[in-house]
């Protein structure tokens, strides 16, 4: 949020300066869980993967992956939401296009029916990704089944 | 050597090792705190060799040596006469915790030295066999956590017997079991080892384990670990534990482990 004013500062489009900030919103989660996820893995998995005649690239694609995926897709769910946080900010505050920017408009015209769609069509669009990156854990996470409930 | 006898024609035979002056440390924050010295052993083909120590003198540390995962301060480590440089699906460990995959069932985590080496396609046939062998048949899709102790151990055994090793390493596999299973897979692992003809190699700390299971029995002295004692267990299998030769053993086994007055 407190990179909103330089974002568009040194943007040359609100258009561009609203990706730099999404990416920004949704790099960091991803990239922090992804990597404390990898480090968590137990060092014994290694060893087991290499006595069985695990190459490097074995031990990257079909341990360290594997094991990090659960604390990938919490960065993910992180860093979705607080893309639609972002995204909505920025889309009131100076991009001219989109939701956010539909919603603070319609406030302006006192049209209260278009902002409550314009209200619902974004919640309506936020919980079905949340969904959509929920049905795709399940089918990649499906041994977790039992396992953990989150 | 009656296990010898009664094993079916082998394609390849156990592997010997042999170990000669390695000395071993770790640094810890610039201190080197010494957990081997000196040890010299040789390990014949086919031989079942249990390694009895204290807790933390460096038992586990020279398997990791055999392995492969580690290599030695000093000294050498030679399998089949050639120095080992890496660990190798040859020279199979099970650890004490089975450390089997979670997102794995436990046919894929049996599967997974022959996926490591490209067998996969050929020999996948063994993979339903060494899950057999090891008394798991109808858990091939089960998952880790549906599994009890005893149960993940047996897998992790199935999943280091797929790939045939001719060193089976053993570190404290059954550690962790209640006792009622540790005694029935105590019979198992004979059993598994009578069949096959690959060697194999036990850290434990229990003096009793060792003496029904192994053809010899090395006792290490405490931190940093020396060989104190190689005593032949010159007893054929089955074994009984109320046997008094093995009894005898035992007292002797605690008297170097400084425990004799517990007798």
């Amino acid at each position: 949020m407190a990179w909103l004013p330089v974002a568009f500062f040194l943007f040359p489009s609100s258009w561009s300066a609203s990706v730099f900030l999404i990416a920004l919103a949704t790099g960091i989660p991803v990239a922090i869980l992804t990597w404390s996820g990898v480090s968590s893995v137990p060092s014994s998995y290694y060893d087991i993967a290499r006595t069985l005649g695990g190459s490097q690239r074995f031990l990257v694609l079909r341990v360290a992956i594997p094991a990090a995926l659960p604390h990938v897709f919490v960065g993910l769910f992180m860093g979705l939401t607080s893309a639609f946080v972002v995204l909505v900010v920025a889309e009131m505050m100076g991009v001219k296009a989109g939701l956010g920017w539909y919603l603070q408009w319609a406030q302006g015209w006192a049209a209260y029916g278009n902002m409550y769609a314009a209200l619902l069509v974004m919640a309506v669009v936020c919980s079905s990704l949340v969904t959509l990156l929920f049905k795709v854990r399940n089918h990649l996470l499906s041994w977790q089944k039992g396992l953990v409930r989150w | 050597m009656v296990a010898l006898a009664q094993a079916e024609p082998a394609v390849l035979p156990g592997m010997a090792v042999s170990i000669a002056h390695v000395d071993h440390s770790f640094d810890l924050d610039g201190q080197v705190l010494p957990v081997l010295s000196d040890v010299t052993l040789d390990i014949q083909p086919g031989e079942f060799v249990a390694l009895l120590g204290p807790s933390g003198c460096g038992k586990s540390t020279l398997l990791r040596l055999v392995a492969g995962l580690d290599t030695p301060k000093s000294g050498s480590i030679e399998a089949d006469g050639l120095p080992i440089a890496g660990p190798d699906p040859s020279r199979v460990v099970v650890f004490q915790d089975p450390t089997l995959y979670p997102w794995r069932t436990v046919h894929d985590n049996v599967a997974l030295g022959l996926q490591a080496q490209g067998l996969l396609k050929s020999h996948r046939h063994r993979i339903g066999e060494a899950i057999s062998l090891v008394g798991l048949d109808g858990f091939a899709k089960a998952f880790p956590q549906q599994l009890s102790g005893g149960m993940a151990q047996r897998a992790a055994l199935a999943r280091a017997l797929v790939n045939d090793p001719r060193l089976l390493i053993l570190d404290e596999p059954l550690g962790k079991l209640d006792s009622i299973t540790r005694i029935s897979m105590q019979s198992e692992l004979v059993a598994l080892w009578q069949r096959s003809n690959f060697t194999t190699l036990l850290v434990t700390h229990d003096i009793e384990e060792a003496l029904f299971m192994a053809t010899r029995l090395v006792v290490f002295s405490g931190r940093p670990a020396r060989i104190k004692a190689d005593i032949a267990i010159e007893r054929p299998y089955p074994r009984h534990r109320s046997d008094p030769y093995l009894t005898g053993l035992r007292h002797k086994a605690m008297e170097l482990l400084g425990l004799a007055e517990t007798w």
